[in-house]
C-alpha cells in the first residue's frame, strides 16, 4: 500500500512475573501478563487511528511498543518498510527518533520543572544537532511553539512550566514533538487530564496538525467520544487484542462486536434526547495473566453463547475495511 | 413526613475566601441553591471554580486558610432548620454524617492504604454510635452489599482493590450513618468508562433505594445528564445558571453554559465542530469588576464590564446571571 508510515504486524508483549528474569522453566504461557498478544494494524500519512479501551486492555503498552520505547516480545513494527526494533538497536538510532514521536498524557509531569519553556524545546534540538546557528534554533523554538498554539511564542520562553495552565504544558509538550518534524506521532490521551473547555482546543489542535504536517498520528485514549471526533479509522481493544477495527464513521454508526457496542452506550452525552439503552457490563477486565478459554470478552459478554468459551475469534473482515472478531457475526 | 414545604438543604448566599500570603482569593460568591430530600442537584464547572470549596463549606471542613465570610447553610431536622455554620463543634460533629456525609475526591488517594477497608468503615461506625456495638460487624457486611462490593472483601487493603472498588468503598463509608444527604466530588473522575457508568448506576440506585439527596460535583457534563434532576452551572465561584437538566441541555441560556455544552463532543454526531472557549477563567484574587465571563463572552456589552448582572428567573426553576441571553432568548422563542 502507498503512503504507509507504520505498520504493525503481529506484535506481542509479555512481561515475565518472575522478578529475575525469564528463566527457561517458567516459559510456560501461564507466568506472563500478556499485555499486547498479537496486534496489526497500519497508519497511513495525514490518518489518525485511535486505540480505545479501557486500562489495562494494553493501549498505551501498544503505543510504546510501536516506538521501540518499550521492545517488543515478537513481531514488527515497520517504519517506512523499515525494522524500527532494529534500528533502534544500530547506529542509525537518531534517524529513527527524528521521526517517531510521543505525547504523553500529563503535562503536569512529563515537562522538567526546573527548565524554561525555551530550554525544554530547546533540548531535541541541541540533542540531534538540529540547528547550525543559534538564530536558526531560536527560529525552530519558535515555529514549533506557534504551531503548538502559543502565540507569540516570545511570551512563553522564558516561562517556567508552573507558569503555565494544563493547557499550555500540554501545547509545550506537542511543541517539543514538532520540533523534531516527525512522521509517526503518539497522542497517549493528551486531553484526559484537561478540563472539558480545554479538551476541546488540544483536540482541534491535534486535527490541524495532522492536516498541516501530514502526521500518522496513534491517538490513545478511553474516551469514544473523542475518538469518533479525531480518528479516521479506530480500533478497539480488548484484552491485549484488537477486537473491531474500522473507519470511524462506519464503526460508530454501525458498531458489531458487544464490547464495542457496550462501550459505546455508556458514554456520556452531554444531554437527555437521545437516550440509549445502556449496556452497562459487570465487573472489570479480567486480569491478563489468566486468560479466559475462548473469546477473551466471553465471561462479561451479554450475549454469548456456549460456543464462545471454545473458539478464540479471530480478526474477519465483514464490510468494506471494517474487521471484527466475533463469532456471533459469521452465524 | 415533611409537614410544610421547607427543603432538605437550603444554602443561602454563601461567601468563601481563601486568606493566604498571596493575597484574599474570593473562591465561593453568593452561592444559592436548595435541595429536596430524593433528589439529586449536579454542580459543574471548570477547574478552580469553585465547587469543592462550596461542598467543603457546607461540611466546615475548610483548610484552616478558608473563611466563610457570609451566608447560610440550612438543613432541615424534624421540621425545622438548622444553620450548619452557627452550630457549636460538638452539636456540628452530631450532624456531620449522620444527617450529611461526602464522598471525596480521587478514590484512589482517600482511603487510608495501611488499614483495611472493613476497619476503616467499622471507625465510622463506632465513632457515631450508629448502631449498637455487637451489630457493627453486620452493619459493615451490609454496607458493603449495598454498594454491590463483596463482603468478602472487607478485610483487604485498598491496594488490593481496583479503582471501581475503592469508589465503592468511600461511597459504602459515606453511608455509614445514613445520611439524608449524600455530597459526591467527582466520583467518577479518573475511572474507566465502564466503571464510570457502574458508579453513576449505583448513586442512582442508592438514591432510589434510601430516598437519599444526592449533590454531585463534576466538571463532566455527561455524567450530570445522567445522574442529576437540577444542575447548577458555575463560573469563577459564581453561579451561571441553574436548572432542572433537560432545560439546561435544550434550552441553555447562559453564554458559558451553551459554549461549555458544545465543548464536549458527542458522539452521536462526531464530527460536529467543538468549540472551544478561548482564554481562561479569571484570577480569584482579581476578579473583573462586572460579569465573570465577560472577558471571554462573544456576546458581552460595555454594561457586562461594569457591573456584575443579577439572576433573573427564565422560566420555573429555571435562574441565569446573565440578561442579554435573556432577551437573546425570548428573541429566540
Amino acid at each position: 500500500m502507498k503512503d504507509v508510515v507504520l505498520e504493525v504486524k503481529d506484535l506481542k508483549k509479555f512481561y515475565s512475573m518472575s522478578s529475575k528474569g525469564i528463566s527457561f522453566k517458567k516459559l510456560v504461557e501461564k507466568n506472563f501478563v500478556h499485555a499486547v498478544d498479537g496486534i496489526s494494524f497500519s497508519i497511513r500519512k495525514g490518518e489518525i487511528l485511535a486505540l480505545v479501551g479501557e486500562s489495562g486492555s494494553g493501549k498505551t503498552t501498544t503505543g510504546m511498543c510501536s516506538l521501540a520505547l518499550n521492545p517488543p516480545t515478537s513481531g514488527e513494527v515497520l517504519l517506512e518498510g523499515e525494522n524500527l526494533v532494529e534500528l533502534f538497536k544500530s547506529r542509525r538510532w537518531r534517524e529513527m527518533c527524528l521521526k517517531v514521536q510521543m505525547i504523553f498524557q500529563d503535562p503536569y509531569s512529563s515537562l522538567n520543572p526546573r527548565h524554561k519553556v525555551y530550554k525544554i524545546v530547546e533540548e531535541p534540538i541541541v540533542v540531534h544537532k538540529l540547528a547550525k546557528t543559534k538564530e536558526e534554533k531560536y527560529k525552530k523554538i519558535c515555529n514549533a511553539l506557534e504551531d503548538a498554539g502559543l502565540k507569540p511564542a516570545e511570551d512563553y520562553l522564558d516561562r517556567y512550566p508552573e507558569q503555565l495552565s494544563g493547557g499550555q504544558r500540554q501545547r509545550v509538550a506537542i511543541a517539543c514533538a514538532l520540533v523534531m518534524s516527525p512522521l509517526y506521532l503518539v497522542a497517549d490521551e493528551p486531553s484526559s487530564m484537561l478540563d472539558v473547555s480545554i479538551r476541546a482546543e488540544i483536540l482541534n489542535l491535534l486535527l490541524k496538525l495532522r492536516d498541516e504536517h501530514n502526521l500518522a498520528m496513534l491517538y490513545i485514549t478511553h474516551d469514544l467520544a473523542s475518538a469518533a471526533y479525531l480518528a479516521n479509522r479506530v480500533a478497539v481493544m480488548y484484552l491485549g487484542r484488537i477486537v473491531e477495527e474500522g473507519p470511524a464513521e462506519s464503526l460508530f454508526a454501525n458498531p458489531q462486536h458487544p464490547y464495542t457496542k457496550a462501550l459505546m452506550s455508556v458514554v456520556p452525552t452531554p444531554g437527555t434526547k437521545s437516550k440509549r439503552e445502556r449496556i452497562v457490563l459487570k465487573g472489570e477486565t479480567p486480569n491478563p495473566i489468566n486468560l479466559p478459554k475462548g473469546c477473551r470478552f466471553q465471561p462479561r459478554c451479554p450475549v454469548a453463547i456456549p460456543q464462545c468459551k471454545e473458539i478464540d475469534p479471530e480478526l474477519e473482515q465483514v464490510m468494506d475495511g471494517h474487521k471484527v472478531a466475533c463469532i456471533l457475526n459469521n452465524m | 413526613m415533611k409537614a410544610n414545604n421547607i427543603p432538605l438543604l437550603q444554602v443561602k448566599d454563601l461567601c468563601v475566601e481563601y486568606h493566604i500570603p498571596a493575597g484574599v482569593f474570593r473562591a465561593v460568591d453568593k452561592l444559592s441553591f436548595s435541595l429536596e430530600k430524593g433528589k439529586s442537584l449536579g454542580i459543574v464547572g471548570e477547574s478552580g471554580c469553585g465547587k469543592t470549596t462550596a461542598m467543603l463549606a457546607l461540611l466546615r471542613l475548610l483548610p484552616e486558610s478558608g473563611r466563610i465570610v457570609e451566608g447560610e447553610v440550612l438543613l432541615e431536622v424534624e421540621g425545622e432548620q438548622k444553620d450548619i455554620l452557627r452550630l457549636s463543634p460538638s452539636e456540628l460533629q452530631e450532624f456531620r454524617w449522620n444527617k450529611i456525609a461526602m464522598v471525596f475526591q480521587g478514590a484512589m488517594n482517600a482511603l487510608n492504604p495501611v488499614r483495611t477497608v472493613g476497619s476503616q468503615i467499622r471507625e465510622a461506625l463506632i465513632f457515631h454510635n450508629s448502631v449498637p456495638k455487637n451489630k457493627v460487624e453486620e452493619e459493615i457486611d451490609l454496607l458493603l452489599d449495598l454498594v454491590g462490593v463483596s463482603p468478602a472483601y472487607k478485610n483487604r487493603y485498598p491496594h488490593q482493590y481496583s479503582g471501581g472498588m475503592r469508589q465503592r468503598a468511600m461511597i459504602a463509608m459515606a453511608l455509614a450513618c445514613r445520611p439524608d444527604v449524600l455530597i459526591a466530588d467527582e466520583p467518577t473522575t479518573a475511572l474507566d468508562m465502564m466503571v464510570q457508568a457502574q458508579i453513576l448506576d449505583l448513586l442512582k440506585k442508592l438514591q432510589h433505594e434510601l430516598d437519599l439527596a444526592v449533590v454531585m460535583v463534576t466538571h463532566d457534563l455527561g455524567a450530570v445528564a445522567d445522574l442529576c434532576d437540577d444542575v447548577l452551572v458555575m463560573y469563577a465561584g459564581m453561579m451561571a445558571e441553574m436548572a432542572p437538566v433537560e432545560t439546561i441541555f435544550e434550552k441553555p441560556v447562559h453564554p458559558y453554559t451553551r459554549r461549555l455544552i458544545s465543548a464536549f463532543p458527542d458522539i452521536d454526531n462526531p464530527k460536529a465542530d467543538l468549540a472551544s472557549i478561548s482564554g481562561y477563567p479569571p484570577a480569584l484574587n482579581n476578579l473583573p469588576k462586572g460579569c465573570r465571563f465577560e472577558p471571554r463572552c462573544e456576546l458581552s456589552t460595555d454594561k457586562c464590564i461594569l457591573e456584575i448582572p443579577d439572576v433573573i428567573e427564565v422560566s420555573k426553576g429555571h435562574y441565569c446571571r446573565c440578561p442579554i441571553s435573556l432577551s437573546d432568548y425570548k428573541v429566540a422563542k
